[in-house]
């Protein structure tokens, strides 16, 4: 498996695909920081203000992230089916696992690499502004939340990818699978909102909607599922810190407690990762490869 | 040309894609409107309006053009089908136009059956709808203007770039930009009236602000954020992109304000990117 991973990574590096993604995420950072430049000089030289510009950095990356994601692992591994060279690997006496293991692996550490280089870029700023003002443990869990996402993320499209051999379904199937994930993630945020707008509402005694409110147990489906897909954290790593605290005041929870949060979302994510690669790599082993 | 717009018709109606296509969209029509019956109490059925939904066709067909067109008309470079029409005796042009009179009817027939399946399902399971009919039917005309527009660009990006990979990619990433670009536009614009609104006489004449406070809008009038070409390049997408078209219709009751510019914009886009793609396509070697 060494050498298939030495091959695979040697492969990506040198792949046009991964320097056209690696440009377009530079020039996304840079227009990050842009946007930040033109803004009011009064404002320009608060550290505050550029942390503001920061974590909507991240938020953005992200969600930006899971698009190229399914683009980039779709065309990196199709090309494998196309060309014949998951075939020829096999052949050579690599097992189905590792081929599957080592693509899963070749594009989390891309999506990472390309993480931290984002990272680098947009915490240049920093150097000019100082820190001062921004959150330091709000930040780390975002920027720890955002690394497992992309694990997850790339899980699933190298699932679609290894499974689907024409490369242009593979693309379509993983985009329309990404959409649908964020339309579904919105459709119960917007449940959950607006059941608590209306429990408010009713314990004020002022008017609410009665169909607004969501049944006992509807509501843990909904509130599970809020937790569990990975989509709805991806819309979450805005408000982490009140999504981690359902919404509780979180000047009461101490930073530790919100650690232990975020360790248990990772070992959900952790979970789900392990499931798609285990269904994927089982699929595959069954797959009659033409 | 007739031989050929048959043959491609009975390639079109008789392949999987069309049909895969379809179900798609079936599938999207019923669901919003029986996910919504599922989780709504049964005594509130009567406040429910589901006049959205009809429109959820139209905003999603972005997407569904560039699938379509791009698996329907990329395949032919990788089948060389195209080469095998140009020494069978047809031009460039010919191929071009038909491959659009094609792709543009059957993207019509899969956006009208979307818009009957929900309005079907709406009107059994939750009854009254806050549009008329005739308003409706007006708006879908408008959105087939829309249709033919949208895949007019695919078709050209499909043209040109001539592998159903790349062009899949590029159409598809291009319709969420479009998507993206289009509720950017909207929120500003809508900020933008707002803004003018609390503004009131002291900018603009007493006759706009009449359009402004009928139509919740008036074209042409800037603000200190928002003025000249800027404004005038926003207000272009806002009428002429199909997506914001489509959540336009959703909003308003009746026609929505400036629709005769959605239609010229929807016939110019259809008319300039099908010369560009038409020109170009013929100047391509195909190897």
């Amino acid at each position: 498996m060494k050498n298939l991973l030495k091959a695979e990574f040697s492969r990506m590096f040198r792949s046009k695909l991964f320097w056209i993604f690696m440009v377009l995420s530079v020039i996304f950072c840079v227009y990050s920081i842009y946007d930040d430049a033109n803004m009011p000089a009064e404002f320009r030289q608060s550290g505050q203000i550029y942390g503001y510009v920061f974590e909507a950095a991240l938020y953005f990356y992200i969600l930006v992230y899971i698009f190229a994601a399914a683009v980039l692992d779709s065309l990196f591994i199709s090309r494998e089916h196309s060309d014949g060279t998951i075939r020829n690997k096999i052949i050579s006496g690599h097992p189905r696992a590792s081929v599957y293991l080592t693509e899963l692996i070749v594009c989390s550490v891309t999506g990472l690499i390309m993480f931290i280089v984002n990272l680098a870029i947009i915490s240049l700023p920093f150097l000019k502004f100082g820190i001062h003002g921004m959150d330091g443990w709000v930040t780390m869990r975002r920027i720890i939340l955002i690394a497992v996402l992309i694990i997850v993320s790339n899980a699933l499209f190298v699932l679609f990818s290894m499974l689907i051999p024409s490369r242009a379904s593979s693309v379509v199937w993983s985009i329309v699978f990404i959409i649908i994930m964020l339309v579904s993630s919105a459709l119960i945020q917007d449940k959950l909102d607006n059941d608590s707008q209306s429990r408010t509402l009713r314990e004020r005694g002022e008017y609410y909607e009665h169909s607004k409110i969501l049944g006992n147990t509807e509501r843990k489906v909904y509130k599970a599922l809020n937790y569990i897909l990975p989509a709805n954290q991806v819309l979450h790593t805005y408000d982490i810190d009140d999504y981690l605290a359902d919404y509780k005041d979180t000047s009461e929870i101490p930073q530790k407690k919100l650690n232990i949060y975020l360790t248990g979302l990772c070992l959900l994510d952790a979970v789900t990762f392990m499931l798609v690669t285990a269904a994927g790599i089982t699929i595959f082993r069954k797959k009659d490869l033409k | 040309m007739i031989k050929l717009l048959r043959a491609e018709f009975a390639r079109c109606f008789t392949g999987k894609l069309f049909w895969l296509v379809v179900l798609f969209n079936v599938v999207l029509a019923s669901s919003f409107n029986v996910l919504t019956y599922a989780t709504t109490k049964s005594e509130d059925f009567s406040n429910i309006f589901t006049d959205k939904t009809l429109y959820i066709g139209l905003i999603s067909m972005g997407l569904t053009a560039a699938v379509f067109v791009a698996f329907y008309a990329g395949s032919e470079f990788e089948e060389e089908t195209i080469r095998n029409k140009l020494i069978a005796g047809n031009t460039k042009a010919g191929i071009y136009i038909c491959d659009l009179a094609v792709c543009s009817a059957a993207l019509i027939i899969i956006q009208y059956l979307y818009f009957f399946i929900a309005y079907a399902f709406s009107y059994i399971l939750f009854g009254a709808l806050h549009h008329s009919f005739s308003v409706m039917m007006q708006l879908q005309l408008i959105g087939a203007l829309g249709t033919i527009a949208v895949t007019a660009f695919m078709l050209m990006i499909t043209m040109i770039v001539r592998s159903r990979t790349i062009a899949v990619t590029v159409c598809m990433i291009a319709a969420i930009v479009f998507f993206i670009a289009c509720v950017a536009i909207i929120n500003e614009l809508e900020e933008h009236s707002m803004e003018l609104l609390d503004a009131g006489p002291e900018i603009i004449s007493a006759e706009k602000y009449a359009v402004l406070d009928k139509y919740s809008y008036v074209y042409g009038v800037g603000s200190d954020d928002l003025f000249g070409a800027e404004l005038a390049v926003k207000e272009f997408f806002y009428d002429s992109l199909l997506q914001s078209q489509a959540l336009r219709f959703s909003d308003e009751r009746s026609l929505p304000y400036h629709w005769e510019f959605m239609v010229i914009y929807n016939i110019a886009i259809t008319l300039v990117t099908t010369l560009i793609g038409a020109v170009t396509f013929r100047r391509l070697d195909l190897k």
